[in-house]
């Protein structure tokens, strides 16, 4: 029994050994010194350089390779500093994100922030604010987290500052939200509890809606839409007074020659690849989309209605349904209804757009 | 002119607002040559005769070279599976 103590305490444990093993090292060599001599013990040690000599021990060999040894006193010696997000600080993000900044691993903590949605950056970047390491974080967040990043510590940064936020303070924020969805743009104001919702017609409309402090609010675009839907009831009306239309197709390619003459393309420019496929531009998605989204819907449901009625009285794909679907003076007034369904749907927005307006604050 | 077999597997209002007139993305799987074809319309279901044209088979003839998306004139014919 003894000496299998006296061997378990000769024999370090694992973690001690890596600790110690320089430390027995430099005994080792002073004890061979001393045995051995200086000869014995720069035969070990010398190494030539770049100019090798005859006679020195290491004549044979390359010059040795010096690179930096991990501090072997830590814990956690020889480990990388940087880890992958999430394996940090299990189940506490702000400290991840904290440390990760303090080591210089960026990557790592935006790894961590961009893994999130809005509804969860936002508090976790509120709970960064206070820390030494926010300032370093909020200069990397526009080229590690892009405009999402620098929009969220905004509106974390109007949270933290407290008080109450007004008109002015949340139109800044208001111009930034413009391009985010809308579960995002909801969750933003919830966070600075400024979420006032109106429900039009199926549509919830918030202050993202409205006017920002450089950018307008959807007022202008809703009048627009307002002023195109009546304008389309009139192209439509118009062709009434066309003889020879045949069909639903003939209507539309009237009121399309209509427009051009007019000088209005109602699609917009496209480019044309060297196969000859043609693509058209897309436009950038506006904060007023939603609501012109809706608006389309409501004229859909107008062509949906009609359909189904006629398929009920008539039977889908028969003869008769077919002459009665594409019947021209049928296609011009169903399509006057649905612009005009369009129409008093934007007038409730309009309507909503000034109560929210008034219910922001000063 | 240009027919293919499609099965419709999408209808959206175009994310993208592309063209006033034709506000609907529909999109729909080539049955016959595989592929996606894209389609800008006006309503889905006058260009479908279908209220819900999602997930039925239609032949199309369209009257114009392929574009994408495809925002020239075409027919539908529902095709039963």
């Amino acid at each position: 029994m003894r000496a299998l103590d006296r061997d378990a305490r000769v024999v370090p444990r694992a973690e001690e050994v890596h600790r110690r093993a320089p430390a027995d090292d430099r005994r080792g060599l002073l004890r061979l010194q001393a045995m051995a001599g200086n000869a014995a013990v720069t035969a070990l040690l010398q190494r030539c350089g770049d100019e090798v000599h005859d006679g020195c021990p290491c004549a044979g060999e390359r010059a040795p390779v010096v690179s930096r040894q991990p501090d072997a006193g830590t814990a956690d010696a020889g480990a990388p500093k940087c880890r992958p997000p999430g394996t940090r600080r299990a189940g506490n993000d702000a400290d991840s994100v904290d440390q990760a900044v303090r080591d210089g691993c960026v990557d790592e903590a935006f790894g961590i922030l961009n893994g999130h949605a809005i509804f969860g950056l936002l508090p976790l970047l509120a709970a960064l604010i206070p820390r030494g390491s926010f300032p370093a974080l909020k200069a990397a967040a526009g080229g590690m987290g892009g405009p999402r990043m620098t929009t969220a510590i905004t509106v974390a940064e109007l949270k933290a500052k407290g008080g109450t936020i007004g008109a002015a303070e949340l139109r800044p924020v208001i111009d930034l939200l413009g391009v985010w969805s809308v579960p995002d743009r909801r969750d933003a104001l919830d966070f600075l509890g400024k979420l006032v919702v109106i429900n039009v017609r199926g549509l919830d409309l918030d202050f993202s809606y409205c006017a920002g402090a450089t950018g307008p609010g959807c007022v202008p675009e809703v009048e627009k839409a307002i002023a195109w839907a009546k304008k389309m009831q009139g192209e439509y009306a118009a062709c009434r007074a066309i003889k020879g239309l045949k069909d639903g197709d003939d209507v539309d390619n009237a009121v399309f020659a209509s427009l051009k003459k007019q000088g209005i393309n109602p699609t917009v420019a496209g480019q044309t690849s060297p196969t000859g496929v043609v693509t058209i531009t897309p436009k950038p998605m506006s904060k007023c989309q939603p609501i012109l989204i809706r608006g389309t819907e409501i004229h859909e449901a107008v062509h949906q209605k009609t359909t189904v009625a006629l398929q009920k009285k008539f039977g889908a794909g028969t003869p008769a349904f077919d002459k009665q679907f594409f019947a021209p003076a049928k296609w011009i007034q169903d399509d006057i209804n649905a612009y005009g369904a369009e129409i008093p749907f934007y007038e409730e927005v309009l309507q909503a757009l000034a109560l929210l307006e008034g219910k922001m604050g000063p | 002119m240009t027919a293919m077999t499609v099965r419709v597997t999408g209808v959206e209002v175009d994310p993208l607002g592309r063209d006033l007139l034709r506000r609907w993305l529909v999109t729909a799987e080539a049955l016959d040559g595989g592929g996606e074809i894209t389609l800008l319309v006006h309503s889905p279901s006058l260009a479908f005769r279908d209220a819900a044209p999602a997930g039925r088979v239609f032949r199309l003839e369209l009257a114009e070279p392929v574009s994408e998306p495809y925002a020239g004139a075409f027919t539908a014919h529902p095709v039963e599976e």
